[in-house]
């Protein structure tokens, strides 16, 4: 895929990221427990990893947590954003090239459980108390929840319009 | 090339952003720039914690002006300016620094306010009892009547002129334990505020605590008062800052002779261990000589009497423990929180 | 249906791991503390200690953070809870009282955590100072 083509597809991809994270923001939480979100904008990243590869992905989903915490959040948000979103994106990276196109739904599940996963271990330094794993088993059963989601969108998403992304990447 | 500038703006772009991290992650820096003393003063265990500039010049000033202090108002040294006072102001005008004059005028007058619940005449009742010393003992009862002075504190005169002292009653030694310390609480915080700039800071004197400011993180201390049935346990915290806490307990020093606990705190009527229903007083004041001087006085009063007057001061707050082990705190403590409002 | 039998053996799997963490997060929520005390924890250090059972009258205390940042924290006989915050997200404030639950109250922006624990409260490190 040409460079240029790349930087378009990428900007619109990160453009709607950065939306779809900051609309997330302004929705009210919907259980009263640290750290539940839809999640929603992880489906950009994903998609973009079978899209326009690895790599653009990254740059996308690290942009999209970046602007995301300066203009929706403080920077406390931040340490824990960045901190799930690297796991989650490694394993995206990963299910990738070890996970066939029909599994995406359990990379979804994968790399929400391990955002959850990844913003517990910070929260546990930054509070400096162990007693935040508490709340462990629901934040990983929501992740479950919503990872499903993610992965599933992203899944059939790229079925149905398969030819039409094949034709986008491959000009 | 082109590569090249690529590569060094992105690493200045993430240096940069890593430095905006961080400074909307640190807390302030006082807590870093500290320093601590500790000695034993006034045969007391006395710690100086301060923190920001000038602290380590500050910790050594405040250990030297405590030791200053002591050589004027201990009354165990025999070479103290006190103990000299108290073997010639018989009958007789002694001249008397400044120090000492200020502290022997408003000894005196919290034993007038109180009183006589503090007296700071009753040396002589202190010494036979020896508590907290290795003479410590029962005396007989008629060695104790004999020293029992009728409102000791009224036959001291003073001469603002001369600043002299004269004793008119041959038993009275003047014995400053319940006023000393938390006056040089005062007079070193006043010395490290105006001297040394200091804003935030401990000091410890064997158990008067003095806060200068608040801590050096912006919030409240948190300073513990001992459970007086319990001395290994808490009972409780009080939040508070820029202001003094002293607690009199009878755990602090006391003997135990034939199943009787004869603790340091004389009632100055009866000539024995005040017990009037109270095992621990805490004030809460921004005057440390007022805190010291009141946590003896209310607990020889018992708590009706202690009650209503500590409520009848303004800016002066207690925590009493009855010898049932009940907490009462006088209505000023909100959320166990003491703060002076100006 | 071949086809999906894959799909079907990964999705059992993890309908079991769902199952696990459920019946968990239950046992969890049923536990209790015994010799309760509420302890209130501001960027991991102890700042409060308080014993919910010798509340008598209720009161309301602030707790505020070097960036402005507060949290009106209410204290009541037996239990306690945030009611007001400055965090934008205010799932602090929904997470109600707590009296003998191991789940504390977080409010993940201000740093706080209230917690319950059992007595005794831990040593004078977390005092600034004791007064004898």
């Amino acid at each position: 895929m040409p460079n240029v083509k790349k930087m378009i597809v990428s900007s619109m991809l990160i453009t709607n990221a950065l939306t779809i994270f900051i609309l997330e923001t302004q929705l009210p939480p919907i259980v009263p427990i640290p750290g539940i979100k839809l999640g929603l904008a992880n489906v950009i990243t994903l998609f973009a990893i079978y899209l326009i590869g690895c790599k653009e992905a990254a740059k996308i989903h690290t942009l999209r947590i970046i602007l995301g915490s300066i203009f929706a959040g403080q920077m406390i948000s931040f340490l824990y954003s960045i901190s799930g979103g690297i796991l989650s994106l490694l394993i995206m990276i990963v299910g990738k090239h070890i996970i066939s196109k029909d599994f995406i739904w359990l990379v979804g599940i994968l790399s929400a459980v391990l955002h959850a996963a990844g913003q517990l271990g910070i929260a546990i330094l930054v509070l400096g108390t162990m007693s935040i794993l508490y709340y462990a088993p629901i934040i990983l059963i929501s992740s479950i929840i919503t990872g499903l989601f993610t992965g599933l969108c992203v899944q059939l998403l790229l079925k149905k319009h398969e030819k039409a992304f094949y034709r986008i990447i491959n000009q | 090339m082109v590569k090249g500038i690529k590569y060094t703006s992105m690493i200045l772009s993430a240096v940069l952003f890593c430095g905006f991290v961080l400074a909307g992650c640190t807390n302030s820096s006082l807590k870093e720039k500290s320093a601590e003393r500790t000695a034993l003063i006034m045969d007391t265990v006395v710690t100086v914690t301060l923190y920001g500039e000038n602290a380590q010049q500050g910790v050594q000033a405040a250990i030297q002006k405590a030791e200053e202090l002591e050589k004027i108002l201990s009354a165990q040294q025999e070479d103290s300016e006190l103990s000299y006072l108290n073997r010639t102001a018989y009958n007789n005008d002694v001249v008397v620094s400044n120090v000492l004059f200020t502290v022997a005028k408003r000894s005196l007058q919290y034993s007038k306010e109180t009183n006589g619940a503090l007296d700071c005449t009753i040396g002589r009742l202190i010494q036979i009892w020896g508590i907290g010393t290795e003479n410590e003992k029962l005396p007989n009862r008629e060695e104790i009547v004999s020293l029992l002075l009728n409102k000791g504190y009224e036959q001291v005169r003073l001469n603002e002129e001369t600043r002299t002292i004269r004793f008119l009653n041959n038993n009275i030694q003047m014995d400053f334990g319940a006023t000393a310390k938390g006056y040089a609480a005062n007079e070193i915080k006043k010395m490290l505020e105006q001297e040394y700039g200091i804003t935030c800071g401990i000091l410890n004197f064997g158990g008067n605590i003095m806060t200068i400011g608040a801590r050096y993180d912006g919030q409240f201390w948190n300073i513990g008062i001992t459970d007086p049935l319990d001395t290994t346990n808490v009972l409780t915290t009080i939040r508070q800052k820029n202001s003094s806490m002293v607690t009199s307990g009878n755990y602090e020093r006391f003997f135990i002779k034939d199943g009787e606990r004869y603790h340091h705190i004389l009632d100055t009527e009866t000539g024995y261990p005040a017990q009037n229903g109270l095992i621990s007083v805490t004030i809460l004041s921004e005057d440390s000589m007022q805190a010291d001087a009141l946590s003896t006085a209310a607990f020889v009063m018992g708590l009706d009497t202690a009650m209503s007057y500590i409520e009848s001061l303004e800016s002066v707050e207690a925590v009493f423990v009855t010898d049932e082990g009940s907490v009462v705190k006088t209505s000023g403590i909100k959320e166990n929180t003491f703060e002076v409002v100006p | 249906m071949k086809k999906y039998l894959k799909h079907i053996i990964v999705g059992f799997l993890i309908v079991i791991v769902f199952i696990i963490l459920l019946v968990t997060w239950v046992l969890i929520n049923a536990q209790r503390i015994s010799n309760a005390v509420a302890n209130v924890y501001q960027y991991g250090e102890l700042i409060q200690s308080i014993d919910l059972n010798k509340v008598e009258d209720s009161f309301t205390f602030q707790i505020v953070d070097v960036n402005g940042g507060y949290n009106t924290v209410l204290v009541e006989h037996g239990c306690i809870s945030i009611t007001d915050s400055s965090c934008a997200d205010q799932i602090c404030v929904h997470q109600g009282k707590i009296s003998d639950s191991v789940i504390p109250i977080v409010c993940l922006p201000n740093q706080l955590v209230i917690k319950i624990e059992s007595k005794p409260m831990s040593s004078a490190g977390q005092l600034d100072g004791q007064t004898r």
